[in-house]
């Protein structure tokens, strides 16, 4: 076999190994031991394959075709990662292995499609792996069979299956358009589609759905608290992230004219603050990143439509997708550490209030951390457009939300119950959370094509730069606290109108009576009998 | 006549059809202990199956004159791609159907011995009709197989005896009528019009363009109604789900495939210019209608066979999309995907459909019942039969690497290609309905907590004998295997036409 093939088949392997499993995984006594074997794959691909040009997949029974570019490396090495860690975690997070069958399928085929985003080559192979990992994800959603549960599944559902159809119309329309199916071509030929506007469109509602972002949010924050602590790590830590992905690869910010620019600025900005804000108020600390995660999302929209106008749009777009893995790993890491405290809490709880504030910052952007360094990148980048002053703004309004969590996670009350599995727990946490930190690092320098120098990271402006906003964060916050603090017993489990209208449509579908009635009559030669008649008369006038 | 060593000249597909029809009439003689003719049937058709396929890939086409008479008269018999894919499933899923039978007709099947006896003959008809069908050169022909078909079908439905069970078959049989009427209907006027019923010959008159119409129209009806087809599906529920389940197997995985296939023979091969883009978008939107509501009834079926035969509803649906996305002007003149996708589907689907209506029979069995809430919990008393059931329920659901999968993503390709984005919303909305109501079935037959929460649960009372478990998961292996290998099959039904492949890579 020729290097290249090896390439081809590794590359294939890292999501046809994680399907394979899925079809084992609800034969097998205890399948949670798959979970992390299914991500190793990927991880070796990722770190070991160089750059690979579009390929066939092999054995396909239709032209799938894959490819790795220095995006699709990133977010594959970093989603390999945590879909490993967090599978690992799994393994002692969940005490009754034997209803786990399910779970792991859903869990290996949402891993699977996950990753088949990120390396896609054309429309048809990044449309199943998106829609895979779309309707698996609803599985490890309501997994835990709470009323709530379902219902935050119910939203999930329809949101994801909305946003499928309105993204499948949009590639349809953009394929035809473009005469291809490849994913470059597609982009190109959105800019010169006389349709172009219908399809960002489209395109930016599908991904927003699953991106997170305003105003089209609204499963994040019922999904998230419900969903076990690994599945709401790999939610908002790589499924979200895929949402980001697929605006990258398609949307063409760098062409789309008129009053697209203002208004995903305006909506970014939005999410970023508004967010921000509805999250400080929140009582549940997963809950509460769940905003966070929303708020994130706005800011990589902003730096990447900021990025796309001026010379630079490449690597600001790096930095941006630096910053949205970066921030994916640290918020997997912190969705961990509350299924930490919620088991342990009181036996670690230093060490997790410490490595859980450290995270936050990071997210925040402070100094020498992957969240301050790809912050720092950016605004580099950006050089002194007037959206580049939003990032140490953004930067005090999430170090305000991310003291804010730890707070709450310091009065998180554990179940009591001494669970055995501590270690099981804690050592894929703590690795995760060193590879959130210091992973960014290396990413900036080998994947995102060098953003910066270090000696340029290591200067005192750009020390300072990243400090004073969480300086400022941590001055203002217990003033910040003492004013929220009145308002919060109101804010917290409200339901979402939006969730309860979907609901009350689906309801409205789904009435057993109504297609009973139909059913019967339709078995009435009285009714049946025309229906052949008529039945007939159509397919004759079509044929004239 | 031709000469002893000639033996290709023979006409030996005949055997197809001679074979399970001898079978037959020894099976009335040898009644409940007919059991050993059907190995012997799936061994004999199997390996002229088989011949055609390598005749068919290595020569090409065949067309014999069974006793010497040759067309517009006699009885032609004619194997090209299309036949050879269906009498290939027709081997697979008879086969196993015949080898799995006997575990069903005797103790706790309900049935007397007398139909337990009946059983028999009936399958072999119908074995030998499918045949025949398959490699029907004419109209009259396939006329004369399509109602033996029928008969055979719908005696079978009632071999369950209760009132049910004949009431379902009344309706079948009514329906069927119906449709055998207007589709002699149709053959009558194209041999006025035209002066033939042969395939070749029709394909080369010139007919009048009323009659083409008519003959369009009525034609098309009387097979919607056989193949039930949304709106005139209402008898296929019923009927498939009160069958014995063998029978329901061959109903659901075969049956209705049969007239679907002299559709697609009609239409593509016998008059390629007839249908246009308003017949194909008309059998689309039907086809869309049958892939919601059989999904949404299948979502709230009670039983699991009934829930497995209003997803044949939904099913054949997707292999109705074929008419829309082929007969378009970008995908004519080329050996479309959507064409591809849309025959793989009606393919595929079989093994898959069998698979899944023998795992419900031999659940149902060791249950007593297939209600869907006492059926929780069998994956732990059968888990292979679950199994089995699972692998065909994901091939279903077109989810990789199942056939299902395969067919989909060429009819989505199809979709793309020729740029009707609809029909992708109708794929995509089927096979979310599919997910649904199939991780509905699977979600109680995984529950492992069945007693603690309902007292409901039966527990089973007889078990599943290994052969029969490993015969249903052979099924669902090859719905399975049927998606990874799919390009051979895909080679296959595009043998012999003389269009060039347009997806093959």
């Amino acid at each position: 076999m020729t290097s290249q093939g090896a390439i081809a088949m590794l590359l294939t392997a890292a999501i046809a190994v994680p399907l394979l499993l899925a079809m084992i995984a609800p034969i097998l006594s205890r399948p949670l031991r798959l979970l992390s074997w299914a991500a190793v794959p990927a991880l070796v691909a990722a770190v070991a394959v160089p750059q690979v040009e579009l390929f066939p997949v092999p054995l396909a029974p239709v032209p799938l075709s894959l490819h790795l570019d220095g995006t699709g490396r990133l977010f594959m090495a970093g989603g390999a990662l945590l879909w490993l860690l967090a599978g690992a975690y799994a393994r002692a997070y969940f005490s009754d292995r034997s209803s786990m069958r399910l779970f792991c399928a859903a869990w290996l085929l949402t891993l699977a499609g996950t990753l088949g985003t990120f390396i896609a080559a054309d429309v048809v192979t990044f449309y199943i792996a998106f829609s895979l990992m779309s309707l698996s994800a609803w599985v490890l959603v309501t997994h835990d069979k709470t009323a709530a549960a379902l219902s935050a599944g119910q939203v999930y559902i329809v949101l994801a299956v909305a946003g499928e159809l309105v993204l499948l119309v949009a590639l349809a329309i953009a394929a035809a358009q473009a005469q291809s199916l490849m994913l470059a071509d597609v982009r190109l030929a959105i800019v010169n589609s006389a349709a172009g506007d219908i399809i960002v469109a489209g395109l930016i509602i599908g991904f927003a759905i699953k991106a997170g972002l305003a105003p089209l949010h609204v499963w994040l924050p019922l999904a998230h608290p419900v969903a076990p602590a690994p599945a709401s790590a790999v939610l908002s830590g790589i499924i979200v992230k895929a949402g980001i992905v697929g605006l990258l690869r398609l949307v063409p910010f760098d062409a789309v004219a008129g009053l697209w620019t203002p208004f995903l600025i305006a909506i970014g900005l939005a999410g970023l603050f508004g967010a921000a804000a509805i999250g400080f108020l929140q009582h549940s600390p997963k809950r509460l990143l769940a905003y966070s995660t929303i708020s994130q999302a706005g800011l990589v929209l902003v730096l990447i439509v900021a990025g796309s106008q001026g010379a630079a749009a490449q690597q600001v777009a790096g930095a941006a997708y630096l910053y949205a893995m970066t921030e994916g790993l640290a918020k997997g890491a912190l969705f961990l550490a509350v299924g930490v405290a919620v088991l342990h809490g009181q036996r670690v709880r230093v060490l997790l209030l410490a490595v859980s504030l450290l995270l936050g910052l990071s997210v925040a952007g402070l100094p020498l951390t992957g969240g301050g360094i790809s912050k720092l990148a950016a605004k580099e980048l950006l050089d002194h457009h007037w959206l580049s002053w939003f990032i140490p703004l953004s930067s005090v309004t999430t170090g305000l939300l991310m003291l804010r969590f730890v707070d709450r996670l310091s009065a998180t009350q554990s179940d009591g119950e001494s669970r055995s599995g501590l270690a099981g727990l804690v050592a894929p946490w703590l690795l995760l959370a060193v590879a959130a930190t210091g992973l960014p690092w290396l990413f900036s320098q080998v994947f995102a094509g060098q953003l910066f120098s270090l000696s340029q990271a290591l200067s005192l402006p750009a020390l300072w730069s990243g400090l004073w906003p969480v300086l400022l964060a941590g001055v203002i916050y217990p003033l910040a606290r003492h004013v929220a603090k009145d308002s919060t017993a109101r804010e917290t489990d409200r339901r979402d109108p939006w969730g309860a209208m979907a609901e009350s449509m689906l309801d409205a579908v789904m009435r057993v009576d109504r297609l009973e009635a139909l059913e019967q009559r339709l078995l009435r030669w009285s009714v049946s009998g025309p229906v052949i008649l008529v039945v007939t008369a159509a397919l004759v006038l079509s044929l004239w | 006549m031709p000469g002893m060593t000639d033996w290709a000249g023979m006409p030996w597909p005949a055997l197809l059809v001679v074979v399970p029809l001898l079978a037959g009439l020894v099976s009335v003689v040898a009644g409940e202990r007919s059991a050993w003719l059907g190995p012997a049937v799936t061994g004999l058709t199997g390996v002229v199956a088989i011949v055609a396929v390598v005749v068919l890939l290595t020569v090409g086409p065949t067309a014999h004159a069974a006793g010497g008479w040759t067309a517009p008269l006699g009885i032609q018999l004619h194997i090209d791609g299309l036949s050879a894919g269906f009498l290939l499933v027709t081997v697979v899923v008879a086969g196993s159907v015949s080898l799995i039978a006997p575990g069903f007709l005797t103790a706790g099947s309900g049935m007397s011995q007398r139909q337990a006896a009946a059983f028999w003959p009936l399958l072999f008809l119908m074995w030998a009709s499918l045949n025949a069908l398959f490699v029907s050169a004419d109209l009259f022909n396939v006329f004369v197989t399509l109602e033996m078909l029928t008969l055979s079908a719908v005696a079978m439905v009632a071999l369950g005896g209760g009132a049910a069970s004949l009431a379902a078959a009344m309706r079948y049989l009514l329906f069927a009528m119906a449709g055998a009427l207007a589709f002699l209907l149709a053959v009558m006027l194209l041999y006025v019009g035209t002066g033939t019923v042969d395939f070749a010959l029709l394909g080369e008159a010139v007919v009048p363009f009323s009659v083409q119409l008519a003959a369009g129209g009525l034609l098309t009806v009387g097979l919607l109604a056989k193949t039930a087809l949304f709106p005139l599906h209402v008898w296929l529920a019923p009927a498939h789900s009160v069958a014995p389940s063998p029978a329901s197997a061959m109903l659901s995985a075969l049956v209705v495939k049969a007239s679907l296939y002299v559709l697609i023979r009609f239409w593509f091969d016998v008059m390629p210019a007839g249908g246009g883009v308003a017949f194909g978008q008309l059998l689309g939107v039907l086809a869309a209608a049958a892939i919601v509501y059989g999904g949404l009834r299948a979502l709230h079926a009670m039983r699991l066979k009934l829930l497995v035969a209003w997803s044949t509803v939904a099913q054949l649906g997707y292999a109705f999309l074929l008419f829309p996305l082929a007969m378009n002007p970008v995908a004519a003149g080329q050996l479309s995907s959507g064409w591809s996708g849309g025959v793989l589907h009606a393919l595929a689907h079989a093994p898959a459909k069998a698979a899944m209506f023998l795992a419900a029979g031999l659940m149902m069995r060791a249950h007593g019942t297939d209600r869907l809430d006492a059926l929780a919990g069998t994956a732990r008393s059968l888990p292979i039969v679950t199994l089995a059931f699972s692998l065909a329920a994901l091939s279903l659901m077109g989810l990789p690497p199942g056939g299902g999968y395969a067919a989909k993503v060429l009819l989505l390709n199809a979709t793309l290609t020729t740029g009707q984005w609809w029909w992708a919303l109708v794929l995509v909305s089927g096979s979310v309905l599919a997910c649904a109501y199939l991780v509905r079935a699977l979600l109680v037959l995984y529950r492992t907590d069945a007693t603690a929460v309902n007292g409901t649960s039966t527990p089973p009372t007889t078990r599943a004998g290994i052969g029969e478990q490993l015969i249903v998961l052979l099924l669902a292996v090859m719905a399975v295997t049927s998606g990874v290998l799919a390009r051979w099959p895909l080679e296959l039904i595009s043998a012999g036409r003389s269009l060039g492949p347009g997806v093959l890579p």
